[in-house]
């Protein structure tokens, strides 16, 4: 199904999209690695590049993966669905469907990490490191976001899910200092990024309990 | 024993309710006029909308639907698609309703004309045995003989037990197969 839902999503323009998006995310990256320090400058302060670059990269990376998925649910009412809407139970092609974007996120996710390391490795003469669990952690934000934003795209507070991106990408430019209640109402507005276990654990339960909502209310609303 | 039954349904912005019954064999010709409801009756059937007023009784039903405008995917082949669609709906491929229609298997679909497009769309909407087929505009782009093909397509798959509802703007081509015919 998944394969399906696949092959009838992506035509020629989203190909092109993607592209385009690759080679800004390309071109961020190689904007971000260009320093004026020396190389001997930067291996003598080694630690403090290492946060510097690890910070750059989180912020960049906080508002292409909002981005994308603005991209990704925004798309989300296509008609080629209704056949299969017809045929299968409805709630089967909404959960299918729902895969197919977590899949999306989880290829793009990848993607990036992939990207990074090659760029950081050719243009920046230091070891930078970036944690694994970050990366989890960035694309347990992009679900969350989805979650919103697909809850509410078809109601009436439509604005609000392309709100909700907006002021995280706001967030992740302009406010340095963390709110407590903000992120336990939405735990995606964590710009500290201190990781820990029963952090990604409260973030997954949170997606879970998003889905629920979004699997319910896509199964009885008007198509 | 009805497959669906519709009392009073009614959607807001409708101008009317819709009571009807739809049993096996049964070959429903839907025709009238632009914005008499002929779309919101066909999407009350198929559970795309909620009625605001009356009721709707439905089975679990296979429904295999051709929308009037039917979105499919351009960048893969006929053959490619029409294998995963069976797969995916647990079918195996009909060879005779493929060869009947003489649609060119190795094309990308994008390459296909407005025509060849339908008829694969008619086909998609067979694939995976349905119990119930609702086909909207199904003669657009179709030639003569494609419309030939299709309507004894449409007998055979009739009085095997198939039951049909049909939205047209030319209802004079159905009428030997309908059952009931609704004037909207």
């Amino acid at each position: 199904m998944i394969r399906l839902i696949f092959q009838s999503y992506m035509d020629k323009k989203k190909y092109m999209m993607m592209f385009i998006y690759l080679l800004i995310i390309i071109f961020l990256l190689v904007i971000m690695c260009i320093e004026k320090d020396s190389d001997i400058e930067m291996m003598l302060h080694k630690d403090y590049y290492q946060v510097y670059y690890e910070q750059l990269f989180m912020q960049i990376m906080m508002i292409l993966n909002a981005m994308f998925v603005l991209f990704l649910a925004m798309d989300h009412d296509q008609s080629f669905l209704k056949p299969f809407y017809a045929f299968f139970n409805r709630k089967k092609v909404v959960f299918y469907k729902y895969q197919f974007h977590v899949f999306w996120i989880m290829i793009y996710s990848f993607t990036l990490y992939m990207l990074k390391t090659i760029i950081f490795k050719l243009i920046i003469p230091i070891d930078i490191s970036f944690d694994m669990i970050l990366l989890i952690d960035l694309s347990l934000d992009m679900i969350i976001i989805l979650n919103l934003m697909l809850i509410f795209m078809r109601s009436k507070y439509r604005t609000l899910s392309v709100v909700i991106v907006l002021f995280y990408i706001l967030y992740a430019l302009f406010i340095q200092s963390d709110s407590q209640i903000l992120y336990y109402i939405f735990p995606i507005y964590n710009m500290g990024k201190t990781i820990n276990l029963i952090e990604l654990c409260y973030k997954v339960c949170y997606i879970y309990l998003g889905f629920l909502i979004y699997w319910l209310k896509s199964s009885v609303e008007d198509v | 024993m009805h497959l669906i039954k519709l009392l009073e349904a009614k959607k807001h912005y409708c101008p009317q309710s819709f009571s009807l019954e739809i049993h096996p064999c049964d070959f429903i010709l839907i025709s009238g006029e632009n914005g008499k409801g002929k779309t919101t009756l066909l999407e009350l059937i198929l559970g795309f909308k909620k009625p605001d007023q009356g009721s709707i009784d439905k089975k679990k039903l296979k429904i295999g639907y051709l929308p009037e405008v039917m979105m499919l995917p351009p960048l893969i082949k006929v053959s490619e698609y029409l294998e995963t669609l069976a797969k995916v709906k647990k079918d195996v491929l009909s060879e005779e309703l493929i060869h009947m229609f003489d649609i060119p298997l190795f094309k990308y679909i994008h390459q296909l004309s407005k025509g060849n497009q339908q008829k694969l769309a008619i086909i998609s909407t067979f694939i995976g045995r349905p119990d119930l087929v609702i086909l909207d505009e199904p003669l657009s782009g179709l030639d003569e003989l494609s419309i030939h093909k299709l309507i004894v397509f449409l007998k055979a798959k009739q009085e095997h037990g198939l039951s049909f509802m049909v939205s047209t703007h030319q209802p004079e081509l159905f009428l030997e197969l309908s059952t009931k015919r609704i004037c909207l």
